[in-house]
Order: C-alpha cells, then sequence, then structure tokens
C-alpha cells in the first residue's frame, strides 16, 4: 500500500489544506494577533509562520485539531462563508439553524482536515501578485510549489476586509476551483433532494460524529 | 477530455470520468457505447426530466445547476460508480505499483498521440502560440523523447490540452444542460457534441478504420482505458477522500466539473493571465447568488 504524499498534495485537498496551513499561527505568538495593513501581508504572514504549527508528525491529534480551530476561527470568515454556502437556502434558514449550521461547518472543516497534516510535507507557497475582485474583496495569488517536478499549483486567496480592522479569508481557489463553490454546490445538492436545511443539518451532524471516531483511530 | 484537461496538473479532479469523455479517441467499443448511449438518451430524456420546483430557493438552486436531466443523470452517475468500483479502481490501485518511470512513459505517450487533436482545436481557436507549443511538442517529444518521454515540458513548453468542446465555447457556444455520460463520465451538451467532433477530427480514428488487421480497430478504445486507469490512479486519493467526505457526490463532481471546464476554457492554464474567479456575493435577496458560470478577473 503507496501512502503518497504526493497525492494527498492533490490539489483538491490543498485547498482544504492550506486553509489551515496559511492560518496556521501558533497561540502561543503573541505578536500573531498583530492585524496586517494590507492582505499581501496577511497571507503570507500566515503562510511563513504556518508551516511548523500543524505540521509536527508528533503532535497529537486533538492537539492538532484545537490548534486547527483556533486558526481556523481567526483567519476565515465563517459568518459570511456558512452564508454562502447555504446558497438560496439560505433565506428559509431560520436564525438558529443558522447558528447551528455555522457550528457544525466549523466541526466539519476541523474534522475533516485536522488529520491529514500528519503528513504533510510545508511546500513552498510563492506570492505573485493581488489583484481587486468583486466588491470589497480582493485575489492574493501565490504559487504552491509541488514535491517531484510537478508544475506548481496556482492558489488564490479571496479575503475581505472585516469591520474591526485587518482581513479574513472567504474563498480558496485552487487552480481555478473554488472551495466554497463547490461546497455550497454540494450542499444545495443535499438538500434539494433530501429536504432542505433540517436535512443538511442532521446529516452534517453524522458525519462530524463519523469523522471524529475516525481520527481517534 | 474531461479527466486532465488541464495541463498545469492533470490530477485534479480527474478520474471522474472513467475514461475521460473527450477521450480523443473513440474505437468501435467506445463508438457502440455512444450510439446506444445516444439512442438511451432520448428514449429516456422524454420522460426523465426534473419538473422545475415550485419553492423560490429549490427553484433558484434547479436554474443555477442547469441539469434538468438530473434525475436520469443520477442513474447513470450510480452506474458510473459501479463500474469504478469493480474495474476502474482496482485496477488503477494495481497501476500504483508500477515503477514511475513506467507510469510517466505511459501518460507521455498517450498525451503525445492526442497532439494532432489538440493543435486542431489550438487553431480554430486562433490561438497561434499555443498551436506552436503543440506542434514543436510533438515534434520534439517524438523525435527526442521517442514519444514515451517529455524532454520539450523540461525545455519550457508544457503540455496543454483542447478539445473541440472548448473550442465551441471560445466561439460563444453555451454549455447547455449538464449531461453525465455512461462510462465517458461528466459532460454538458455541448462538450459531448465536442467529443464526437475530436473523434472525427483524430488520425487515430482513420488508422483503425482503414488497417487490415483487427485490433487497431480497438486502439482507440484501448487508449481510451489506458488513459482512464492512469487518471484514476493519479487521482486515487482525492477520489476516495471527496467520495468519503462529500454528503452528495455527484453535486460534487457536477460543480468540479463545471468549473474546471471554465477554467480550461478561459486558458488559464496558460500562465500568462489571472486565473478566473468564481464571483462570491451574498445578494440581499439571496436568490441572487450569480452561477458560477459568471467570472469576474
Amino acid at each position: 500500500m503507496i501512502t503518497r504524499i504526493k497525492s494527498l498534495m492533490s490539489p483538491f485537498v490543498i485547498c482544504a489544506g492550506l486553509l489551515t496551513l496559511g492560518l496556521a499561527f501558533p497561540l502561543t505568538m503573541d505578536t500573531a494577533q498583530a492585524q496586517s495593513a494590507d492582505p499581501k501581508e496577511f497571507i503570507l504572514e500566515l503562510g511563513d509562520r504556518a508551516v511548523g504549527a500543524l505540521t509536527d508528525k508528533s503532535l497529537d491529534q486533538s492537539v492538532r485539531r484545537e490548534r486547527f480551530r483556533d486558526i481556523l476561527n481567526e483567519g476565515l470568515d465563517l459568518n459570511y462563508v456558512s452564508q454562502f454556502v447555504l446558497g438560496a437556502y439560505r433565506r428559509q434558514a431560520s436564525e438558529e439553524q443558522l447558528d447551528s449550521f455555522k457550528k457544525l461547518l466549523e466541526d466539519n472543516i476541523v474534522q475533516n482536515y485536522a488529520w491529514r497534516f500528519r503528513n504533510y510535507d510545508g511546500q513552498e507557497l510563492t506570492f505573485l501578485g493581488v489583484r481587486p475582485a468583486s466588491r470589497d474583496s480582493q485575489i492574493v495569488e501565490t504559487e504552491l510549489a509541488q514535491a517531484d517536478d510537478a508544475p506548481p499549483i496556482q492558489v488564490d486567496w479571496r479575503v475581505h476586509p472585516m469591520d474591526d480592522s485587518g482581513f479574513k479569508i472567504i474563498d480558496i481557489i485552487v487552480e481555478g476551483i473554488s472551495m466554497m463553490v463547490t461546497q455550497r454546490d454540494e450542499y444545495v445538492g443535499f438538500m434539494r433532494s433530501n429536504g432542505g436545511v433540517d436535512a443538511l443539518l442532521k446529516a452534517l451532524r453524522k458525519q462530524n460524529e463519523s469523522l471524529a471516531n475516525r481520527t481517534e483511530g | 477530455m474531461t479527466t486532465g484537461t488541464v495541463s498545469i496538473s492533470d490530477e485534479r479532479i480527474d478520474g471522474f470520468g472513467l475514461f475521460g469523455a473527450g477521450s480523443a479517441t473513440l474505437g468501435t467499443v467506445q463508438r457502440w457505447l455512444f450510439r446506444s448511449l445516444v439512442v438511451a438518451l432520448l428514449a429516456l430524456s422524454i420522460g426523465a426530466c426534473a419538473t422545475p420546483p415550485e419553492d423560490p430557493e429549490e427553484r433558484a438552486a434547479y436554474e443555477q445547476t442547469n441539469d434538468p436531466l438530473e434525475p436520469l443523470n443520477r442513474t447513470i452517475f450510480d452506474f458510473n460508480i459501479f463500474v469504478d468500483e469493480y474495474v476502474l479502481r482496482p485496477v488503477a490501485k494495481a497501476y500504483e505499483y508500477l515503477p514511475d518511470l513506467v507510469r510517466n512513459s505511459v501518460r507521455n505517450f498517450l498525451r503525445n498521440l492526442k497532439s494532432p487533436v489538440i493543435l486542431a482545436n489550438d487553431i480554430m481557436q486562433g490561438e497561434v502560440e499555443r498551436a506552436g507549443d503543440t506542434m514543436g511538442r510533438f515534434m520534439f517529444n517524438t523525435m527526442v523523447g521517442g514519444g514515451l518521454f517529455d524532454p520539450a515540458s523540461d525545455a519550457g513548453i508544457p503540455y496543454h490540452e483542447e478539445d473541440f468542446g472548448q473550442t465551441l465555447a471560445v466561439w460563444g457556444v453555451e454549455s447547455g444542460p449538464y449531461l453525465m455520460l455512461p462510462i465517458l463520465g461528466p459532460s454538458t451538451f455541448r462538450d459531448t457534441g465536442g467529443i464526437v467532433v475530436d473523434r472525427f477530427i483524430d488520425p487515430i480514428t482513420y488508422w483503425g478504420e482503414n488497417s487490415s488487421r483487427d485490433w487497431p480497430e480497438y486502439a482507440g478504445a484501448i487508449l481510451g482505458f489506458t488513459n482512464a486507469i492512469d487518471m484514476r490512479s493519479r487521482n486515487y486519493r482525492q477520489v476516495e477522500d471527496l467520495q468519503e467526505t462529500s454528503l452528495d457526490f455527484y453535486a460534487t463532481v457536477r460543480s468540479l466539473y463545471r468549473q474546471q471546464r471554465q477554467s480550461v476554457i478561459e486558458n488559464s492554464d496558460a500562465g500568462d493571465q489571472p486565473s478566473p474567479v468564481p464571483s462570491m456575493s451574498l445578494e440581499e435577496n439571496g436568490d441572487k447568488i450569480e452561477a458560477q458560470a459568471t467570472l469576474d478577473q
């Protein structure tokens, strides 16, 4: 059985991976809280400091998971994302449903991706440029080196400014594939054939439980 | 082809199309499959159209996915998953044990054989530079690399793919509804038409038909199958992961296919322009979220 890091590093997984990696501020760093004034710095600082935080192979899985969660909350605009991925069903959802969904989504991302960092080799992230996108968002373009001689992968980070200060990520686009659009299409597809928001909440709850068991094992 | 359309990294979402819709080479078996498919689609599609939902939220979702044949498509998708599980997946798994050298040679060989179709489409899209790249790659890799190696990439001319579905898109043809092809995988009406045209362009088709031997007639099918194995094997883990964690794998594949096609149509793999990104706005009235086809640069 050849479990190859290279295959783990596949772009789609990477985009999820980067989500953490990019956001991987070790909480021990007091200065990590300093808000970057421009999106380039925001992403690069994250990338630079990230590599060590989650990739330590000796790290206990539960520690990795909690670090991941902290980082996720710090770098991803979960409010925005959780509404976006509900698609048109957002309007149907009650406040309580939105609230539970947000929590479940957070858990789901954590459960789904934290464990993958056991085998992650920190590949180099190179800054390419920043360009404006729709509304007040901006795209930070980066390139991720790959193992072997494979061509680098283009990773675009969509960030938008937060009310207080600084930026947060609202999407990660790998080779033209948007993580959030993919997630939204999956959830909307599910809700359409399974009975709306409540069905989704139930399914997510169930999946989170089984993922939690898997990572324990 | 659907699978592996992107030159930069075909290790992306490939492996969903078992043979890669758009596989430049359709042999007898595939031709037969294709004919049966068209008949089956015509017969089934009459009764299989999903009724547009009444509820506004569901309606918006329905229109956005542009998949009126969804019930039929889902059935075909289940069939493809079945074939994948019992044929493609085990073979792809075994294929992984081959040395890298062998597998890379297989891929280089398959890619080199696609050159005529890619070149034709480069030209039809008016992409002079890319046509030159394809031409140069073909000559260089054939003469220096013997078709089994890819010295052109090392020399800075990376591989790219084009197919007639993309050419049609460049000419302004809309994708049309989503279509799940048996064996061949995700497609759209436009891209399915593209597969047929690419088959007519491909010299391998004529070589197979004109040969006095029997086996060349199956060359297309053999190449298609090998290609599918290669792709599936290279994307083994991603496919497993996605399949395991997606709540609606069909919808995930549909979304990935759409986005990936959009990306290759824009030739964002050329590297000389920003890749398009989907619009991500939360409109106040909720149901106005732009379809993923809307791109802002």
